[in-house]
């Protein structure tokens, strides 16, 4: 609570005159039990409107008492020197009391349901307020957190931009057209199980190179029509297969990989065979370790 | 002020029975309570008397250790000050049996003596004073409306074509003159 919230809202007067809704009432007397200028303020005021409603009252007093006294007994002594107006007088005086009767009777209803309506438009008044007061908050509130969030969007957004934009640059780094594609011939393992830690294809990868292929010579072994490769990690675990494939002139299938599709290790190269009676049979092994150029 | 006040320090003193922290809550404190505590009870020698019996059932509850949150101090003396008075007020009412009094805060002074009654009459001049010293009727009448007949502000700029801030000048100047006046005559409020 600053002062100049204080002066806009008229608080010193509303809370002297105990026009504040008790939660405003709390919180502006927290604020000025230590506050030397607004106490300074609140006793002024205090005692100007104190004074003043005593100088009024004092006032009402006055008029009350001194003028209908000497109008009053001016009017005895002349009606005192003549009876018949004494007579027609108390007559008149009885009607005119009748009628001011009704009237003030009438007159206070009026001022009751006056001052019941008025009363009533001033809590409204006092409730509006304070429900456009909280509804301020509330907005004021409500905008901070759509621009923390935007903040937070906008931020994030700008991530992803400059990560696609990575994506984009290593994408199209790796759709160029590549020269000096490096090309590894695989020879088979006949016999036992291949020890692929021997390293009897020892694949380098260099790191210029997004691609690289694998030429898999099948050494005239062309029984089959339809061949298909699939490659084994060093626990055995299928990590890839060919659809059917067929070799080419020189007896030799080939396959493209992306140059990080392999993680350093031994794996092992199966080639099958389609005997066209429902089974693949083994046409050979080929254990190749891959390995990062240093 | 207040943000440079250690108020754990300032609890803590009191808590161990410091003199001068108590000395200083009192010094502190007393104008504003006097306020929180006249616009409840409007007799000055009644007022003095709950000031006091606020600041001694703070200091007791100080050192009971019932102030959880030092920093909040000022709201905790209010509340103290707050219930004394209306505590007061409420056994007046049972022993006046006033039932039909409904807003506790209008209670007056119930009986003002001799000294009370000249010592108004005497301040009343200064307010007098200060009325007939506002030469046009338009803000006389204000004043009335506003203080008096606790008319709304706005309604009452809008009926004598004010503005907000021509409306706050003739205020504060007529409250200004007040005080001067008021100092001149007494010395203090």
């Amino acid at each position: 609570m600053d002062h100049e919230q204080i002066n806009q809202l008229d608080l010193i007067d509303r809370y002297l005159m105990g026009k504040l809704p008790a939660e405003e009432s709390t919180g502006f007397e927290e604020h000025f039990v230590d506050c030397p200028q607004c106490i300074a303020r609140l006793q002024t005021t205090n005692r100007f409107l104190q004074d003043l409603r005593f100088v009024t009252v004092e006032q009402a007093l006055q008029i009350n008492t001194r003028q209908p006294r000497s109008a009053f007994r001016r009017f005895l002594q002349r009606l005192f020197h003549k009876p018949l107006a004494l007579a027609i007088g108390c007559l008149l005086i009885a009607a005119f009391a009748g009628a001011v009767f009704v009237n003030t009777q009438r007159l206070r209803t009026e001022i009751n349901q006056v001052r019941g309506s008025s009363e009533q438009w001033q809590r409204r008044y006092e409730d509006e307020r304070q429900s456009a007061f909280s509804t301020d908050r509330k907005h004021q509130e409500t905008e901070l957190q759509l621009t923390e969030q935007l903040r937070a969007l906008e931020a994030k957004l700008d991530d992803e931009q400059a990560q696609r934009a990575r994506m984009a640059a290593a994408f199209s780094r790796r759709m160029r057209p590549e020269g000096n594609l490096p090309i590894f011939i695989l020879t088979s393992v006949r016999g036992s199980e291949p020890n692929a830690s021997e390293g009897a294809n020892k694949v380098i990868l260099p790191r210029s190179s997004a691609m690289f292929a694998f030429s898999i010579s099948l050494e005239g072994d062309l029984r089959f029509e339809n061949y298909r490769i699939r490659i084994f990690d060093h626990r055995h675990r299928l990590i890839w297969k060919s659809r059917r494939l067929t070799p080419d002139r020189y007896s030799s299938l080939s396959l493209g990989f992306k140059s990080d599709f392999f993680l350093p290790g031994p794996y092992s190269l199966i080639v099958e065979g389609d005997n066209k009676e429902g089974r693949w049979d083994v046409v050979g092994n080929y254990p190749f370790l891959i390995v990062n150029h240093p | 002020m207040s943000d440079q006040t250690d108020w754990l320090e300032w609890v803590r003193r009191i808590t161990t029975g410091d003199a001068d922290a108590e000395t200083e809550l009192v010094r502190r404190y007393k104008d504003g309570i006097a306020v929180i505590i006249g616009r409840i009870v409007h007799n000055e020698s009644v007022k003095e008397d709950l000031s006091q019996d606020t600041f001694r059932i703070a200091l007791e509850k100080i050192r009971k250790g019932d102030v959880r949150e030092p920093e909040r101090l000022s709201g905790f003396i209010c509340s103290v000050a707050r219930n004394v008075a209306l505590d007061y007020v409420r056994r007046m009412r049972r022993a006046t049996n006033r039932e039909e009094i409904g807003n506790a805060e209008q209670i007056g002074d119930p009986q003002a003596d001799q000294f009370e009654q000249l010592w108004r009459k005497e301040r009343a001049a200064v307010v007098r004073q200060v009325i007939s010293e506002l030469k046009i009727e338009r803000d006389r009448e204000m004043l009335f409306r506003y203080y008096i007949a606790e008319e709304d502000k706005d309604q009452i700029c809008a009926g004598l074509g004010l503005t907000s801030q021509q409306f706050n000048s003739v205020i504060s100047r007529a409250l200004k003159r007040f005080k001067e006046l008021y100092l001149k005559r007494f010395d203090k409020f």
